[in-house]
């Protein structure tokens, strides 16, 4: 028999669990819906009324995959129905048998990504945002920044292999990290 | 020396960035994987950037999230001394026209700066880095404690006109809704009012790159190049310089734009409402100079005069039907 023990959550612990998932959860928002301001106000709301329905949760569940699941139906129900006329997010049905264990992947894994890429020393860090972020050629970045090209070659060549450590070591973290199981 | 290690990364960002060749086999490597995937979530990073930071969002969201009825009396209590401090705070901030504020809950410790300008003021501001703004009309800049140091970055809502330092090691770029731009020690205009959904740029001297999409588009001095974000419509024209350098005396230079527009900007400086009874309206076009320090009727009065147009006042509400 499963027992039905309630999710007993205090505020502290509920900001914890917002900081450290608000941004998945907008990616994942941003997924369907265009508009940055939009996304991020939906989000909240989400997460505004989980804590409202925090007494009815069941300690078994994943309430990081729940969030986010309940992120994806109402970003689908916004973009599919009129503004008009949204299902009110009492409302939300979550079924989570449904969905793939690996939906959220990609998002948790950016959010992680945006993390190892602010920890890079500062000129890599230089080199590698105008590269990754802003799109610019190798020679670009050397003449933007005073460099040799094979310096702008070399910083790249580090910047990967940090973040591909960063993220290895991360792995372990989300491990940890996965407390509201 | 490098590593062979070292190398390898080398010529997988190459791969990746600058189209280089690749060794087949090394293709194959559970390293070129991990590359290859930290490169295609780039259009995710990019959007992460633009997000607010948690720990700010979360304070916003303190209201909303309420334990229950006892403890938040309890609380409103604790807080009621904080609350007249931050308050406090917060006017003396506010008669200099800067708020400083930091985000406790920021990892990283970062704080911002934001100067903003309220209806109807112009404001001048020299930043950290000897750069000077002119900031119009309900408008606002913000950049981090980085600035400077880091980065020359800032975020503008609204209107301003830039004379920006060189510095070659620290490009200066301008934020705004979907487009950004890139400066090289220049003086500048830019209008864009998240609300607008319009951006326009006026180069005065020097050079700057106005970035969208992947896409940049250089101005040479005396150009301008107008964005409107709804279309995705970009367009690069001539102008009259002098016009422009005297928008900071309240002058602003219209140049074919719609009366949407212009409404929308008298709307900024007078913080008044403006409704279209006829909205075939919002599309006749104007060319010419208009003085923001001229009263609101003097100015409604200028556009009855050249154009079909009237306008009806009642208290907040300014409604624009048409002349016959």
């Amino acid at each position: 028999m499963e027992t039905k023990e309630r999710l007993m959550l205090t505020k502290e612990q509920y900001g914890t669990f917002f900081k450290k998932n608000y941004h998945t959860a907008c990616l994942v928002a941003l997924r369907y819906i265009p508009d940055i301001d939009r996304a991020e106000d939906m989000v909240q709301d989400v997460f505004v009324s989980l804590w409202e329905k925090r007494k009815e949760l069941q300690v078994k569940i994943n309430l990081k995959k729940y969030l986010l699941s309940a992120v994806k139906n109402q970003a689908i129900n916004l973009t599919q129905r009129d503004k008009a006329n949204t299902i009110p997010l009492s409302k939300l049905m979550v079924d989570l048998e449904e969905d793939e264990p690996e939906e959220f992947a990609k998002e948790e894994l950016s959010v992680k990504l945006a993390e190892a890429i602010n920890e890079l020393p500062p000129a890599c860090h230089n080199i590698f945002s105008l590269a990754y972020q802003e799109n610019f050629t190798y020679q670009q970045i050397a003449d933007e920044l005073n460099l040799s090209k094979n310096t702008v070659k070399t910083q790249m060549g580090i910047a990967y292999r940090q973040l591909r450590e960063k993220l290895r070591q991360s792995i372990v973290v989300l491990v940890q990290m996965l407390q509201w199981q | 020396m490098k590593s062979k290690n070292e190398n390898r990364y080398e010529d997988f960002a190459s791969f990746f960035h600058e189209k280089a060749n690749l060794q087949e086999e090394e293709s194959t490597s559970q390293e070129f994987k991990v590359v290859e995937k930290i490169y295609t979530l780039r259009e995710k990073i990019v959007l992460l950037a633009k997000l607010k930071t948690a720990g700010s969002v979360w304070e916003k969201l303190d209201h909303r999230i309420i334990e229950n009825k006892q403890t938040l009396k309890i609380r409103k209590l604790f807080r009621f001394p904080y609350a007249a401090a931050i308050l406090l705070l917060l006017v003396v901030a506010g008669t200099l026209g800067i708020v400083n504020y930091l985000s406790p809950f920021s990892d990283r410790q970062l704080s911002f700066s934001e100067i903003i300008s309220h209806t109807g003021e112009m404001k001048e501001v020299e930043l950290p880095d000897g750069t000077n703004v002119w900031l119009g009309s309900n408008s606002s800049l913000k950049y981090d404690n980085k600035f400077g140091q880091r980065n020359r970055l800032v975020n503008l809502n609204g209107e301003a006109m830039f004379d920006v330092t060189t510095d070659n090691k620290l490009p200066f770029y301008v934020n705004m809704g979907k487009a950004s731009i890139k400066v090289h020690g220049t003086k500048f205009l830019v209008t864009s009012y998240a609300e607008g959904h319009n951006n326009e740029v006026i180069l005065i001297e020097g050079k700057v790159e106005y970035l969208r999409q992947n896409h940049s588009y250089t101005l040479a001095p005396g150009e301008s190049l107008a964005d409107n974000l709804h279309t995705d419509k970009i367009i690069k024209k001539k102008v009259e310089l002098d016009s422009y350098s005297q928008w900071r005396d309240g002058k602003v230079y219209l140049d074919n734009n719609n009366l949407n527009y212009l409404v929308f900007l008298m709307g900024q400086w007078y913080g008044k409402k403006f409704v279209f009874r006829d909205t075939n309206l919002k599309e006749l076009t104007f060319t010419g100079v208009i003085n923001k320090n001229n009263s609101l009727d003097y100015n409604m009065n200028i556009i009855e005069l050249t154009n079909k147009v009237k306008f009806e006042k009642s208290e907040n509400l300014i409604t624009i039907i048409e002349q016959k």
